[in-house]
């Protein structure tokens, strides 16, 4: 309920500045078929550009409180700290060899909740190759929780002259990608596969949009 | 300290007693089939990752199968610390068995 309550705060008072700052236009892979209303539990998965891709995701998907897995590196300053705690964020270790941020995930899921994760968990450097290669734990919690996988794809242009652009990708389940024959970590890294594979569709499809209009 | 044998205590021998030779089985062949090993590679009080040089996604797995075989919940708490075999079995007697 305070992680709700102070979702909401965020974004009553976050709103005007979100809209001035980055003018966020929202584009559909289909749709005919889709809106920004997410009905009971999913994962939103992304492409992750910049620290700002929390900001843009949680007024894109205004009318759900996103508890996103954030880095430890986030929590070293206490206010910071205090604010992403407040937020409902999921503190993941990469440092360390903790996960339970997995569980933690697959518990808001299961209460129906939304979690966001940057599957790639972390920042590309200059000159490689994006989406860097999606971390497994992602695909892992989309298998556990059979929640929908709503992919998201932003041009991270934050802050500058043109406006920041998200295309909202149709909805995936890990199901359809598993094959009971095969083991368990096959499956996961099928899933995670496909689920890069979708980022660089909507990449594509993104793209070709800009180019036509 | 460097050099130093590790012993276990008296009080971490006693509570490991009482784990059925069973499940400790069960759970080193999870581990080494994770691992792509062998199982008498795998001792019971070996780091997954530091030293058994295991990925996460072979974790998941193990964590995956453990909850299969053994129909245990694994809470998120417990997940912070699981590393070992003896780390898993402990969980498995105290909420199973």
């Amino acid at each position: 309920m305070k992680i709700r309550l102070f979702n909401l705060f965020v974004k009553v008072t976050g709103w005007l500045p979100y809209k001035i700052l980055f003018r966020t236009k929202i584009y559909y892979e289909n749709k005919r078929s889709q809106s920004r209303r997410i009905k009971g539990a999913a994962i939103i998965i992304s492409n992750h550009t910049s620290v700002f891709d929390y900001a843009i995701f949680l007024f894109v998907f205004i009318g759900r409180t996103l508890r996103y897995q954030m880095a430890e590196v986030l929590f070293r300053k206490k206010l910071l700290k205090l604010f992403l705690k407040l937020m409902g964020g999921i503190f993941v270790d990469r440092e360390s060899f903790n996960f339970s941020f997995v569980g933690k995930s697959e518990e808001i899921l299961e209460n129906g909740g939304v979690v966001g994760i940057f599957p790639e968990a972390r920042l590309p450097r200059k000159g490689e190759e994006r989406p860097l290669p999606f971390k497994p734990s992602a695909a892992y919690i989309a298998m556990k929780s059979g929640a929908p996988i709503i992919p998201v794809y932003t041009n991270g242009a934050y802050f500058t002259s043109k406006r920041a652009r998200v295309i909202i990708g149709e909805k995936m389940y890990a199901k359809d990608y598993i094959d009971p024959s095969l083991e368990e970590k096959e499956n996961i890294e099928r899933v995670n596969r496909a689920m890069r594979q979708k980022i660089v569709e909507l990449e594509n499809e993104f793209n070709k949009r800009q180019k036509k209009s | 300290m460097a050099g130093e044998l590790k012993t276990v205590s008296p009080e971490d021998a006693a509570l490991n007693s009482d784990i059925p030779e069973e499940i400790v089985v069960k759970v080193k062949n999870i581990f080494a089939s994770a691992l792509n090993k062998d199982a008498s590679e795998i001792t019971e009080t070996a780091h997954f990752f530091y030293d058994l040089g295991g990925t996460s996604l072979d974790f998941l797995s193990v964590l995956s199968a453990v909850q299969n075989e053994f129909g245990v919940v694994i809470s998120a708490e417990a997940e912070a610390s699981f590393a070992t075999v003896t780390d898993f079995c402990c969980y498995i007697r105290d909420n199973v068995l």
